[in-house]
């Protein structure tokens, strides 16, 4: 579980939490000094320049000293709505599998709605035709306001834990839902707001947390405007990001991964597990990357492979 | 009266080359070889487009966009949204005139696809989208999914499509 950060400079209360099963998580603000009347078991706190906001987690990927190069992403696949698209788009990244798809929602894993070569698939069936060392997950802009918040949490984790069965082998990084420019939200979207943003972001967390293979990329530090919106700006739409913007998350991704040396140490404490949907580790949290992390030796445990990719070079992205 | 025919066939043929010329203008007429494929994306996006600002689009992912095979295309530039419309354009140099049936039907493809996604949640693009404009001129195709497609179709008329 985190903890809160030495160093936080001013903080105020986040908006309404009160989640059941839920950590409140309080957040600091860069531009207003009030009390902080929160609990903490996870904090989010403004980073050094200000502008931000960092995660005292050790489920939230760090920042590395030094950055990769697209060749890394040569074997990772991105699955995403249209936020992820636009990043594929507009970013300049050159390397990469994508399963997006405009209006992507947490729900729809498992429809045919990716389009390929071949056809449409699943993102299930997507993950299911070649090996991949690295996923990356935007997820969430598409389902708030859609749930009884309830039921979101448990939806995600079955979807990120099938995401394991098929790629036991695989990193998940998944990423924090953006902010939103509120002013920009068109009229029967209202729900694009960012208190929502902020409760859906816990929930993905609290995932990240629980489940020792996935890991928080927290791409709010660069976003947020430091009073929990979008920066200024940064989206015409108030939803999907401009290309520059696009240009830093890509920036971002190079700059904060889990080594290979960290990866290997937490897969090794779990067993190496590349079991089936049914028998991870969740709760057994071993998180790398941080000087917080936790290695359980005693999650690990490993079961016969079941439903890994094949290691086919199967051209499978959308549009 | 000889010299005078001869003068004027000179000037005739040269008035002609001028005319070719100023047809090629955008590098290319109806039927011809050649079209400067990054002039007509460059001014495809900066004339047709009003709601959204367009990115060059990596060539290294095209392919994953649109799945062309190996070969089949040699040479492309491609202007793509953030994600808040459905614009795009892309401008491509097939392997040959055959060929571009086959990037047409990939165009087409991926314009149905956005169609039925954007249905569902932005409808006033999926209209958009039913107006794309996918043409072939020579070895080269191009599609267009633009806010002005009169302003497209006079472009692309210039270029030769």
């Amino acid at each position: 579980m985190s903890t809160p950060s030495a160093g936080a400079t001013s903080s105020s209360s986040n908006p309404d939490q009160g989640l059941a099963g839920l950590a409140t998580v309080s957040v600091s603000d860069a531009t207003t000094a009030q009390d902080d009347t929160a609990s903490t078991d996870s904090t989010q706190q403004t980073n050094a320049s200000g502008s931000g906001e960092t995660i005292d987690s050790a489920a939230v990927v760090p920042a590395q000293s030094d950055s990769v190069d697209d060749s890394y992403f040569s074997d990772a696949v991105f699955i995403g709505d249209s936020r992820m698209e636009g990043f594929r788009n507009a970013s300049g990244i050159t390397q990469g599998t994508f399963l997006t798809g405009v209006g992507l929602s947490i729900n729809d894993m498992d429809k045919q709605i990716i389009s390929t070569a071949d056809g449409n698939i699943s993102v299930y069936q997507g993950l299911s035709g070649r090996k991949y060392k690295r996923i990356y997950l935007m997820l969430g802009t598409n389902d708030l306001g859609f749930y009884p918040w309830n039921q979101f949490q448990p939806t995600f984790e079955k979807a990120i834990r099938q995401f394991h069965a098929l790629q036991p082998d695989a990193i998940i990084y998944i990423c924090s839902v953006i902010y939103v420019e509120e002013s920009k939200i068109a009229k029967g979207f209202e729900y694009d707001n960012n208190q929502n943003v902020q409760t859906i972001n816990q929930y993905i967390l609290s995932t990240c947390e629980d489940l020792w293979y996935s890991y928080y990329l927290n791409l709010n530090e660069i976003f947020s405007d430091g009073n929990h919106e979008l920066i200024s700006g940064a989206s015409a739409d108030g939803i999907h990001l401009e290309p520059e913007y696009c240009a830093q998350m890509l920036t971002y991704l190079k700059s904060h991964y889990i080594s290979d040396s960290d990866w290997s140490q937490v897969f090794a404490a779990n067993g190496g597990d590349s079991s089936a949907s049914g028998s991870e580790t969740e709760g057994a949290t071993a998180q790398a990357g941080s000087s917080t992390s936790q290695i359980d030796e005693s999650a690990a445990q490993s079961d016969a492979a079941a439903s890994s990719g094949s290691d086919g070079d199967e051209d499978v992205s959308a549009g | 009266m000889k010299r005078f025919r001869k003068i004027a066939a000179v000037m005739l043929a040269a008035v002609c080359a001028a005319l070719l010329l100023t047809a090629c203008g955008g590098g290319g007429s109806k039927g011809t070889s050649s079209v400067d494929v990054s002039a007509l994306a460059d001014e495809l996006n900066k004339d047709t487009v009003k709601n959204d600002t367009l990115t060059e689009t990596s060539s290294d992912m095209l392919s994953s966009i649109y799945f062309f095979k190996d070969g089949q295309v040699t040479e492309s530039k491609a202007y793509m949204s953030s994600g808040s419309t459905a614009d795009e354009i892309c401008v491509v140099k097939c392997r040959d005139d055959a060929t571009t049936e086959d990037v047409e039907k990939l165009f087409q493809s991926r314009v149905q696809k956005q169609s039925d996604l954007y249905a569902t949640y932005k409808a006033e693009e999926s209209d958009k989208l039913k107006k794309a404009i996918i043409k072939s001129t020579g070895s080269y195709t191009v599609l267009v999914v633009c806010d002005d497609y009169d302003k497209a179709n006079e472009i692309l008329s210039k270029y030769g499509f």
